[in-house]
C-alpha cells in the first residue's frame, strides 16, 4: 500500500471563508470514520457479550463509509493530494506543471458537474420510489442526494481555490513536490 | 484501431501526463462506455454514477478506511522502537543479526501499518543508527530497511489485497488465509539475503551482543499489546469469529486503547489521525471507483475476450501465460504505483487467469508479490527513493546495491509461489474447505 501517512497538507493558501469550510468538511469525515469504528466494535461485543447485535450495523456501516469518502473528496481535490505517476515530473517546468494542473482541475470540475447532475438524478429518483434501507428503514435517497452534492461541491472549489492555490504556489515548491 | 485498445493508450498517456489516476480511469471508461453504445452518453453517465454510489456504500470496502486507522494510530504510537528491540534481543547476536532483526520488526510494523512507504520512513530513524554503530555497510543496512518495508503489503491484514478482493470477487477472507505463509516466506528468504551477504563479506554486517533470557522477556512485555492485536485480529478472521469489517474495527479501537495506554495519544494527535485516515481513503476510494468504471468499459469491449483468443491462437500453455504477465507485471512495476498498476491490469487479466484454470485467490497473491518486488527494483523503486530521502548521506546506487540480494530472494519466492499453488492455497483450504 502505497498511502504517505503523515503528509504534510499546507494550510497556507486556505483563508477564512475556505478554513471554516475544511472543518467543517474535516469534522464530518472524521466524525463518521469514529462513528465506523464505534458501529462495527458496538456489534462485534453486543453478538458475542450480550448475544444481541447492533440492529441494522451493516447499513450503517455503509452510510458512514460513504460518508467518510465524500466528506474528504472536496478537500483532497482541491489540494491536489490524488493519486499521480509523477516519474516524469523532473522533466516538466514549473509554469508547464502550472498550466497542466489548471486544464486539470477545469476538466476534472466539467466532468463532475455533469455526473453530480446524473446522481442527484437518481437520488430523486430513488427518493419517488421510496427506496428505504432494510432495517432502519432510512431513506437511501438522501445519501445519494449528497454525493451529487459533494461533486457539485468538489467542482466548484476546484475551479476556485483549487486554481487559485495553484497561481499562489511559488515555481519551486510547484517543481520540488516529494515523490509519494 | 480497436478502440479498447486506443482506450489504453490515451489513458497512458493521461497518466504519465499526471492526470491524477482514478480521474483518469473514469474519463476514459465514461468515453469509451459511450462510444461503444453508440454515442450513449447519458446510459455511459448512469453506469459511471451507480459506479460511484454503490461503491462508496460497499460493506467489504468499509475495511480500508478501519485498517488504514488501525495503522496510522500504531504508527504514532511509536511501537517501531520497542518492535526493533524485541527482534534484536532474539537475532542480534548472529552475524548480520541487527539486519536480521531489522527485517523481522519491518515485516511487523508494515504488516500493522499498512504502508511500505511510512515503514521505510519510520524504521531507517530507529534501526540505522545501532547499525551503523556496529560498523554495518551502508549497503546492508539500508537495503534491509528498504526490502523489510515491502513485507506488509501481502501479510495481512492487507489493504491491496481488499481490493484485489472487490475487483475480481473473490472472498477477502481466503485472500487474507492465503497471504500469510507467502508473508512468513519472505521475511525468511529475506533473512536467508542477509545470511548470504554477510556469508560473503563478513564484515558487512558483524555480531551484535549476545542477551540473556530476562532481556528477551523485558523485550517482549513492550510488544505484547500490538502482538495480541495482530493475534485478535488475524485470529479472528480465520477462525471466522470475526468478518473483516469487524475485525478492522475492533483493530482500530484496540490500537486506539494502546496509542492511549502509551500516553502517545492527545486530543490533537488523534483529531490529525482521524483527518489523516479520511484523506487517504478517499483518495484510495477514488482510484478504485475510476477502475470499476474502466473495467466496465474494457469487459464491454471484449477485450479480456480478445486476449484469451489471442492466447489461443499462439497455443500457449497455460503456465506460460502466467510468465508473460508476469514479465509484463515487472517492467510495469518500474513505473506505476503499485496499487494503481494492479487496478489497471487486474480487470483485463483475472478473466483469462481464470478461463485457463487457475485459482484467482493464488493469482491475487502472485499479482500482490509483484508489486512488492517493484518497490525495489532498479531504477525506480520508490523505497529506495525514500529511503535515500530520508537517509541524506546514503546514495540510492549503494541502496540497489545492498538490495540485490533480497530482490534475488523475492524472485526465488515469486517462482516458488508460482510453480507451488500449496503455498498460499494451503491455509484458505484447510480453514474454509
Amino acid at each position: 500500500m502505497d498511502e504517505c501517512p503523515g503528509k504534510i497538507v499546507n494550510h497556507r493558501v486556505e483563508k477564512w471563508p475556505v478554513r471554516l469550510l475544511v472543518l467543517l468538511l474535516e469534522a464530518a469525515s472524521a466524525v463518521a470514520l469514529f462513528a465506523l469504528t464505534v458501529i462495527t466494535c458496538t456489534d462485534v461485543f453486543g453478538r458475542y457479550l450480550f448475544n444481541k447485535p447492533l440492529t441494522g450495523s451493516t447499513e450503517l456501516t455503509e452510510l458512514a463509509v460513504g460518508m467518510v469518502v465524500f466528506s474528504a473528496f472536496p478537500l483532497i481535490s482541491w489540494r491536489n493530494e490524488h493519486v499521480v505517476v509523477d516519474i516524469l515530473d523532473r522533466f516538466v517546468s514549473p509554469t508547464a506543471h502550472k498550466i497542466r494542473t489548471v486544464v486539470f482541475h477545469v476538466c476534472i470540475a466539467v466532468g463532475l458537474v455533469f455526473i453530480g447532475d446524473r446522481i442527484i438524478t437518481l437520488a430523486e429518483r430513488s427518493l419517488s420510489y421510496g427506496e428505504v434501507t432494510e432495517f432502519l428503514a432510512i431513506p437511501v435517497g438522501w445519501m445519494i442526494y449528497f454525493f451529487g452534492a459533494m461533486c457539485w461541491l468538489t467542482a466548484f472549489m476546484l475551479i476556485t481555490v483549487g486554481i487559485y492555490a495553484v497561481v499562489k504556489t511559488t515555481a519551486d515548491t510547484a517543481s520540488t513536490k516529494p515523490a509519494e | 484501431m480497436d478502440t479498447s485498445v486506443l482506450g489504453f493508450l490515451i489513458l497512458l498517456t493521461l497518466i504519465f501526463a499526471r492526470v491524477p489516476i482514478g480521474f483518469a480511469m473514469a474519463f476514459v471508461g465514461f468515453f469509451g462506455f459511450a462510444i461503444l453504445n453508440d454515442y450513449n452518453w447519458v446510459s455511459s453517465l448512469s453506469m459511471a454514477s451507480r459506479r460511484i454510489i454503490d461503491t462508496s456504500q460497499e460493506y467489504s470496502l468499509s475495511v480500508i478506511p478501519l485498517f488504514i486507522l488501525m495503522g496510522n494510530l500504531v504508527t504514532r504510537s511509536g511501537l517501531s522502537k520497542e518492535l526493533y528491540t524485541a527482534s534484536y534481543t532474539f537475532l542480534g547476536h548472529f552475524r548480520g543479526g541487527l539486519s536480521m532483526a531489522t527485517v523481522v520488526a519491518c515485516g511487523a510494523f508494515s504488516a500493522i501499518c499498512g504502508s511500505s512507504l511510512a515503514t521505510v520512513a519510520t524504521m531507517s530513524k530507529i534501526s540505522m543508527p545501532p547499525m551503523r554503530r556496529y560498523g554495518y555497510s551502508d549497503a546492508l543496512a539500508a537495503a534491509s530497511i528498504a526490502a523489510g518495508g515491502t513485507l506488509g503489503i501481502l501479510i495481512p491484514p492487507s489493504v491491496i489485497l481488499v481490493i484485489y478482493g472487490i475487483m475480481t470477487q473473490q472472498s477477502i477472507r481466503e485472500l487474507f488465509a492465503a497471504g500469510f505463509l507467502p508473508g512468513a516466506l519472505g521475511v525468511l528468504l529475506y533473512l536467508c539475503a542477509v545470511a548470504w551477504t554477510v556469508w560473503r563479506n563478513p564484515e558487512a554486517g558483524p555480531k551484535g551482543d549476545r542477551t540473556n533470557a530476562r532481556e528477551r522477556v523485558a523485550a517482549l512485555k513492550g510488544v505484547w499489546g500490538t502482538l495480541l492485536l495482530f493475534i485478535i485480529v488475524l485470529g479472528g478472521i480465520y477462525g471466522g469469529i470475526f468478518t473483516p469489517t469487524e475485525a478492522a474495527g475492533v483493530g482500530a479501537a484496540g490500537a486506539f486503547f494502546i496509542a492511549l495506554f502509551r500516553r502517545s495519544l492527545t486530543w490533537r494527535i488523534g483529531c490529525e489521525v482521524l483527518i489523516e485516515t479520511t484523506q487517504t481513503t478517499a483518495s484510495l476510494f477514488i482510484v478504485v471507483i475510476g477502475a470499476l468504471i474502466f473495467s466496465n468499459f474494457i469487459t464491454r469491449a471484449g477485450l479480456p475476450d480478445q486476449l484469451l483468443g489471442l492466447v489461443t491462437a499462439y497455443d500457449l500453455s497455460p503456465l506460460m501465460v502466467i510468465f508473460v504477465l508476469l514479465g509484463i507485471y515487472l517492467v510495469l512495476g518500474c513505473v506505476f504505483e503499485s496499487l494503481s498498476m494492479l487496478l489497471l491490469t487486474v480487470p483485463l487479466f483475472y478473466p483469462m487467469v481464470e478461463t485457463l484454470g487457475f485459482d484467482l485467490v493464488w493469482f491475487g497473491i502472485v499479482v500482490v508479490v509483484v508489486t512488492e518486488i517493484s518497490l525495489i527494483t532498479p531504477p525506480v523503486g520508490l523505497n529506495v527513493f525514500v529511503l535515500s530521502g530520508v537517509l541524506k548521506d546514503v546514495k540510492t546506487a549503494t541502496i540497489f546495491r545492498g538490495v540485490t540480494p533480497f530482490w534475488f530472494a523475492d524472485i526465488i519466492r515469486l517462482l516458488l509461489i508460482t510453480l507451488i499453488p500449496a503455498i498460499s492455497l494451503l491455509l484458505p483450504n484447510w480453514l474454509y474447505h
